[in-house]
């Protein structure tokens, strides 16, 4: 039995919905949920945390909203940790930071209780006075 | 009719999604189908936990733990060793843990007996 409709209604949907699965992390998605950050640490040792898009496709990920760790001491606050957002660096990069996938050593999602959770959101809200 | 095949498409497309997403392209392990494994990564470290293939980039480990080395109590003297589980650290991550395949050295199943193996039994989420 020939079902030719079945190519472009059938196959194509559920390969097309496979697909955007896997691009898709529906956890990072804005209106999905609270905010989802990630912690990626790098074979070097670097931690960066962020929104994380991962393509599988590709071998890249890309890292908005970038913060790393600080040092808490210096700053004066009662918080565990500092962050510092990565753009105020001599260099002063743009946000996006695309970072390639065989220098990763761990990814992680970071819980929104945690300190360095918190020290994003602290740095996030003196950021805005600030403007 | 066009609008029939459209909703076929639809429900085609959401169910190819959902099954993925569900799925999460994990396969069986591929050594042993012991509880536990122990993966040693390229820059020296090791982690224990549930060890799970999958199609794609990234390994998952469920339930990590590692090995800390505790300060020396006296000069000279080397640290007890002491397992820990991920998720007390500064970010406090999940208990699942994505690791790039290109970072893995290898992989050991851990037997059901060791210490790390009724360690993690007694202390899993």
């Amino acid at each position: 039995m020939k079902l030719p409709w079945m190519l472009p209604w059938l196959v194509a949907p559920i390969l097309a919905g496979a697909v955007v699965a896997t691009m898709v992390d529906v956890g990072s998605l804005p209106f999905v949920g609270t905010e989802k950050i990630s912690a990626v640490f790098f074979t070097d040792g670097q931690a960066y945390f962020g929104h994380l898009d991962d393509n599988p496709l590709t071998g890249t990920l890309t890292m908005r909203d970038v913060y790393y760790l600080g040092d808490a001491k210096g700053r004066g606050t009662d918080y565990e940790a500092s962050v510092v957002k990565r753009g105020t660096e001599v260099h002063q990069p743009a946000d996006g930071m695309r970072i390639r996938r065989d220098k990763v050593l761990v990814i992680e999602r970071v819980g929104l209780t945690s300190p360095v959770a918190r020290a994003i959101a602290a740095q996030r809200s003196l950021d805005e006075r600030a403007r | 009719m066009r609008g029939r095949r459209i909703l076929i498409a639809v429900v085609a497309f959401a169910a190819a999604f959902a099954f993925t997403k569900y799925w999460d392209f994990v396969l069986t392990p591929p050594i042993g189908h012991a509880k536990y494994q122990a993966i040693f990564l390229t820059n020296g470290q090791t982690y224990f936990g549930r060890y799970l293939d999958r199609l794609g980039p990234y390994v998952k480990l469920d339930n990590a733990f590692y090995i800390q080395q505790q300060a020396a109590q006296q000069e000279g003297q080397q640290g007890d060793l002491k397992l820990v589980r991920r998720g007390s650290e500064l970010h406090e991550p999940d208990a699942e843990m994505l690791i790039p395949k290109d970072a893995i050295l290898f992989i050991e199943d851990l037997r059901p007996d060791s210490q790390v193996s009724l360690f993690m039994d007694k202390n899993t989420r």
